[in-house]
C-alpha cells in the first residue's frame, strides 16, 4: 500500500496532504516531503485519509515533530481519523507534543 | 428373696396322739408339737394354758378352770399360719387349732454380666454373688405368751462352675483368648462382686509408619563431615540429612469373637523439602545439594532445607576484611574495631561485636557481648524502604505499559506488520518514547539505591535491576523480540516486590548476651539474655525483652512490650528515655528515680523507687502507671 503526499505552500505556511497509509514503507516518502520544506515557519500535515499507521510511522511522525518543533516551526497534525488518533492517544503523543497539534477529524 | 416351706406341723388335742405330716427336707426345721399343757397353776382348778416348742415342736395347752389361753406372736424369719391363716399378730391359741410353721431360709444367688469392648477385643465379665441363708425354729418353754421365731443357723454361698460361665460366653459369641484361669479365681471367690477380663482379643502385629530420621541432628559437630563454628552445625554438599524408614504393613489379629481384625494403614509421610536440600532414591533420601546450615521448620509438617552458611573460623578482623555474605554468616570469634559483617540470611556470632557493625536480613545471635556496636536485624532500613516502594512503582508501570502495548495491537488503525520484522521491542521503545518516560528513570534510581545499600542483597534483586536496565533503558526495548520477554521481566519485578515485602514485614529478633554503648534495631524482638543494656538505644518491632538484667542510661522504644529486670539505677543519675507506643507496654520489676516514659509530646519522669511497675497508654493518648511505690 503507498501514501501519497501532496504539499501546498501559501505564504511559509505547508500543508501535506497524506494519503494512504503511515508505516514502514511509506515513512521515507513523509521524510523526503518535509525535508523539502524551505523557508516554512507552519506546517500542517493533514491527516484526512491516513488509513492506518504503525510503529515505524509513529515514530517517523515524532521525529518530524520535534524536528519541526526544534527549528522554531509550528506544527499540528490535523484531521486525524478517530481510529488513528486513538492510537496517538494510547501512546501519550498530544501529552508529549501539546494538544493542540493533534486535531481529531470533524473535533 | 425366695421362700420355701420346709414343714407342716398339724396339732394333735389334749391328751390325744399327734398327726405329723412333715414335708421337710430339714429335719432341724420340723416342728413336733406335744398335746400336754405346762403351765401349771397353784390352784388345781384355775391354771393358764400354754405353748411351748421342743425340738421344732408346738405344744399347746389349753387353761383349766379360770386360767388363761395361751397367745402366740411370729417373730423374725419365720411364717406361722393358723388354721390356714398368716398369723400377723399376738394372737389366742387352744389344743384345737392347726398351727403350722414354715422357716423363711434366704436362697444364694449369683449373676453374670458379660460386657464386650467396642472393638471386641476384650471381654468383662462381672460376677456378683449374693449368700443364701439358713435358719431353724427356737426351743421355748412353756409360756403363756410365746412369740416363734428362727434363728441364723448359716451362709450358704452360690455355687457357680467354670461351664456355667463359658456357656455365658459362648452364648455371647466370645470364643478367643479366653482366660480359664481368671475365670477359675472368678467363680472360687466369696465375695460379692467380681470383675475379670474373661477374654483378650490379639491386637494386628507389626504395623510401623514411616519414620523420617533427620541424621545430622544427631551428630557431634567435631566429626569430620563437619566444620564446627562453636555448637553450630553446618553440612557440607551431598551430605545425607534424612533418611525415611519406610512404613510397614502388619499382621491382622483376632477380636474375641473369632473375627480377623485388619492391621491399620501405615502412615506414609514423605520428607518435605525446600530449598537447598535434593530427594533422591525415591524420594526417600534427603541430601544436601548446598553447603551450609540445616533447617528442620514446622510443627507439623516439617521442612528440611539447607541456608547457605558462610563459617568465619576465628574474629572477623584484618585477616578476613569485611564479610558480605548472601546467606547465613557465623562467626567463631569476634567481630573486631571497625569491621563489619552483612548477611542476606542471618548472623551468628559467637564472640564479641566491638565498635562493629553488623547487619542482617534475618536474626542476629551475639552468644557474647555487643561493646559500641551497630547492629540491625530485618529488613527495616530506610534504603530497603526505597527500593521496595521504587519497585512497586516500577511494577504498576510496567503492567501499564503492557496493558496500553496490548490495546494498541487490538486498535485497528495500527498495523502490527513492522513489530513482526523488528521486533516488539520497536512497540515498547515507542511506548517508552513517550507515555511511559519515566520507566527507564525509575530504573535508573532503582540502580543507584542498590548501589547505595550498603548490605549483602538479596542476588535476585541485583538480577532484576541488570535486567530491567539492559532491556527498557536507552535503546534497550530495540532488542527485545518478544512479548513474552516484557511479560517475563514483570513478573521478575512483581517477585522481587513480594521478596521485598517479605524482608521488611517478617519479624526477626535480636539476641544478645550484653550491651554497651550501642544501636539495636530489629523487626522482631530485642532479647537481652544476661547482665542488661548500659547506654544504648533499643528499637524493635516487636518486643524488648530484658528478664534478667538491668538498663542503665540510653533510649528503648519497642511496638509490642518492654519487659525488664531493673530500669534505672539507684543514684538515679542514669535517665533511661523509654519511648512509650500506642499498644506497647512498660514492665519494670525495679524501676529507679530518673526514669522518663514519653509519649508523643507527653513525658513523664519517674520519681521515686517503683517494684513491680506497669507503663501504658491509655485511649485517651496518656500515661498510665501502676506500680508500688517506695520512698
Amino acid at each position: 500500500m503507498l501514501l501519497k503526499v501532496k504539499t501546498k505552500i501559501a505564504n511559509e505556511v505547508a500543508t501535506l496532504h497524506f494519503d494512504g497509509v503511515l508505516d514502514i514503507s511509506t515513512v521515507e516518502s513523509i521524510q523526503t516531503s518535509v525535508n523539502k520544506l524551505i523557508d516554512i515557519h507552519e506546517v500542517n500535515l493533514d491527516f484526512d485519509k491516513v488509513t492506518f499507521v504503525d510503529s515505524t510511522g509513529i515514530g517517523t511522525i515524532s521525529k518530524i515533530l520535534r524536528k519541526l518543533n526544534s527549528e522554531g516551526v509550528t506544527a499540528t497534525i490535523r484531521n486525524i481519523p478517530p481510529g488513528v488518533f486513538e492510537v496517538f492517544e494510547i501512546l501519550g503523543l498530544p501529552e508529549i507534543f501539546g494538544e493542540k497539534v493533534f486535531q481529531i477529524k470533524n473535533a | 428373696m425366695a421362700f420355701e416351706k420346709v414343714s407342716t406341723v398339724e396339732v394333735q388335742t389334749r391328751g390325744g396322739s399327734f398327726v405329723k405330716d412333715l414335708k421337710d427336707k430339714d429335719k432341724a426345721n420340723s416342728i413336733r408339737l406335744v398335746g400336754r399343757s405346762a403351765d401349771q397353776g397353784t390352784n388345781e382348778e384355775d391354771r393358764n394354758g400354754s405353748v411351748m416348742l421342743s425340738n421344732g415342736q408346738v405344744i399347746v395347752s389349753n387353761p383349766k378352770g379360770f386360767g388363761k389361753f395361751p397367745t402366740i406372736s411370729r417373730g423374725a424369719n419365720v411364717e406361722v399360719l393358723i388354721n390356714g391363716e398368716k398369723l400377723t399378730s399376738p394372737t389366742v391359741v387352744n389344743e384345737d387349732d392347726h398351727i403350722e410353721v414354715s422357716v423363711i431360709n434366704t436362697e444364694p444367688f449369683f449373676s453374670l454380666d458379660l460386657e464386650i469392648s467396642k472393638d471386641k477385643m476384650k471381654a468383662l465379665l462381672t460376677l456378683r454373688k449374693k449368700p443364701g441363708k439358713r435358719y431353724s425354729i427356737e426351743d421355748i418353754p412353756p409360756s403363756l405368751e410365746v412369740c416363734i421365731s428362727a434363728k441364723y443357723q448359716q451362709e450358704i454361698w452360690p455355687e457357680v462352675g467354670l461351664q456355667q460361665v463359658l456357656d455365658v460366653l459362648h452364648e455371647n459369641k466370645v470364643i478367643f483368648g479366653i482366660r480359664e484361669d481368671a475365670i477359675q479365681k472368678a467363680v472360687a471367690f466369696q465375695g460379692k462382686n467380681i470383675s475379670i477380663v474373661a477374654a483378650v482379643g490379639q491386637k494386628p502385629t507389626g504395623v510401623q509408619d514411616s519414620k523420617i530420621v533427620y541424621t545430622f541432628q544427631n551428630r557431634v559437630a567435631n566429626q569430620d563431615s563437619y566444620f564446627q563454628s562453636g555448637n553450630v552445625i553446618s553440612v557440607s554438599i551431598g551430605e545425607v540429612l534424612a533418611v525415611k524408614q519406610p512404613p510397614v504393613t502388619g499382621y491382622p489379629g483376632i477380636d474375641v469373637t473369632g473375627e480377623s481384625v485388619p492391621p491399620r494403614q501405615p502412615k506414609d509421610e514423605p520428607i518435605l523439602i525446600k530449598g537447598g536440600v535434593h530427594l533422591i532414591n525415591d524420594g526417600t533420601v534427603a541430601m544436601a545439594a548446598i553447603s551450609g546450615k540445616p533447617v528442620l521448620e514446622g510443627s507439623v509438617r516439617k521442612y528440611l532445607s539447607v541456608d547457605p552458611v558462610y563459617v568465619v573460623n576465628g574474629d572477623v578482623g584484618i585477616y578476613t576484611g569485611n564479610i558480605r555474605f548472601k546467606g547465613n554468616i557465623i562467626i567463631t570469634g569476634s567481630v573486631l574495631d571497625s569491621f563489619s559483617v552483612d548477611a542476606g540470611g542471618s548472623i551468628e556470632l559467637w564472640g564479641d561485636a566491638r565498635l562493629a557493625t553488623l547487619f542482617a536480613n534475618r536474626e542476629v545471635t551475639i552468644h557474647n557481648n555487643a561493646i559500641t556496636a551497630r547492629i540491625q536485624a530485618g529488613g527495616l532500613s530506610v534504603n530497603y524502604k526505597q527500593i521496595l516502594q521504587m519497585l512497586r512503582v516500577l511494577q504498576d508501570r510496567l503492567e501499564s505499559m503492557f496493558n496500553a502495548a496490548r490495546i494498541l495491537k487490538n486498535q485497528p488503525a495500527f498495523s502490527t506488520a513492522d513489530l513482526k520484522a523488528k521486533g516488539e521491542g520497536q512497540l515498547v521503545q515507542l511506548l517508552i518514547d513517550f507515555k511511559y518516560k519515566d520507566i527507564p528513570k525509575i530504573i535508573k534510581a532503582f540502580v543507584q539505591a542498590l548501589s547505595k545499600v550498603n548490605k549483602a542483597l538479596d542476588p535476585m534483586l541485583t538480577e532484576v535491576a541488570t535486567e530491567l536496565k539492559e532491556k527498557l533503558c536507552n535503546l534497550g526495548p530495540l532488542r527485545i523480540k518478544e512479548q513474552t520477554e516484557v511479560e517475563l521481566l514483570i513478573a521478575k519485578v512483581q517477585k522481587a516486590v513480594e521478596t521485598e515485602e517479605w524482608l521488611i514485614s517478617t519479624k526477626v529478633n535480636i539476641t544478645v548476651n550484653y550491651v554497651q554503648n550501642s544501636v539495636l534495631r530489629t523487626t522482631g524482638d530485642i532479647i537481652v539474655t544476661g547482665p542488661g543494656s548500659i547506654a544504648s538505644e533499643l528499637e524493635a518491632g516487636g518486643s524488648i525483652l530484658i528478664p534478667y538484667g538491668k538498663v542503665r542510661g540510653g533510649r528503648l522504644m519497642a511496638r509490642d512490650k518492654i519487659k525488664i529486670w531493673e530500669l534505672g539505677s539507684p543514684t538515679g543519675d542514669s535517665g533511661v528515655n523509654i519511648q512509650l507506643l500506642d499498644n506497647c507496654c512498660l514492665e519494670a520489676k525495679f524501676v529507679h528515680p530518673g526514669v522518663i516514659l514519653e509519649h508523643g509530646t507527653e513525658r513523664l519522669l519517674i520519681q521515686e523507687n517503683n517494684r513491680y511497675l506497669r507503663a501504658w497508654v491509655d485511649e485517651g493518648g496518656h500515661i498510665k502507671l501502676e506500680g508500688i511505690a517506695q520512698k
